[in-house]
């Protein structure tokens, strides 16, 4: 499974379109024996309602600078929001199916 | 502003969050001695079989680096033989940032396609292609 081939795709709850794959989220782990940097896994999918998406991140970082830029691009991706791995009932290159109920979190990116 | 609307997630397993387009994506790719590897145009996943999760199922972990030609194929669509693709396995890799750090030196990473088929098949024909030059 590659990236390029889950990004921009359709996400789906209920059949109803809830928005499009903007990201993947990975979870590094401290420590995996005999490498230097851990393995990651797949903790979520970012989702946006619409096809601009994001751009460098504005709305899951605490940036507001320059101003202007900052919000706009923040504004473009109003609606995000990061959907866990145990959230998802379909994810490859078939499509990506949220489960009934799976819980919105927040796109932003802990400190 | 949407992010105070939705909650945090909940407490996670000990380690650190990382978004793949925002901080891996297109990043440089730099060995042991900082030579220049190439750029991360894509990142390969355990197969994921015919995509449906049943509860319970294990997150996909993050296996090779690709990199390699794919401007045409981003700008056109399409995809090459997944034999074609540059692979670096993530186990090589020994550092993130602002670019990627490898923990081995660049000519232990797997050349790519498209070089290999060159060097077999046209640099080799050349007088005085078969050995480095003096």
């Amino acid at each position: 499974m590659f990236l390029a081939d889950l990004l921009g795709r359709p996400v789906l709850q209920s059949g109803q379109r809830v928005g499009f794959l903007t990201d993947l989220r990975l979870l590094i782990p401290a420590r995996t024996p005999g490498q230097q940097l851990g393995t990651p896994s797949v903790y979520g999918v970012l989702v946006c309602p619409r096809r601009t998406g994001s751009f460098l991140g504005f709305e899951r970082r605490d940036l507001d600078a320059p101003l202007f830029l900052a919000r706009w691009f923040r504004w473009r991706a109003r609606g995000s929001f990061l959907v866990l791995w145990e959230d998802l009932a379909q994810c490859g290159e078939q499509g990506v199916e949220l489960r009934e109920g799976a819980t919105r979190w927040s796109p932003a990116l802990p400190p | 502003m949407n992010m105070p609307q939705l909650p945090m997630p909940p407490a996670r397993p000990e380690g650190r969050l990382l978004d793949v387009r925002l901080s891996l994506l297109d990043r440089q790719v730099l060995d042991v001695g900082d030579e220049p590897v190439g750029v991360v145009d894509d990142v390969e996943f355990d197969d994921a079989g015919d995509g449906v999760l049943a509860p319970g199922t294990p997150p996909p972990q993050l296996r090779n680096l690709v990199h390699g030609p794919i401007l045409l194929e981003r700008i056109f669509g399409g995809r090459r033989p997944r034999a074609h693709f540059d692979r670096i396995p993530w186990s090589a890799v020994a550092e993130l940032g602002s670019a990627v750090r490898l923990a081995v030196e660049a000519s232990a990473v797997p050349v790519g396609w498209l070089e290999g088929w060159l060097a077999t098949n046209v640099i080799r024909r050349i007088p005085g292609g078969r050995h480095v030059p003096r």
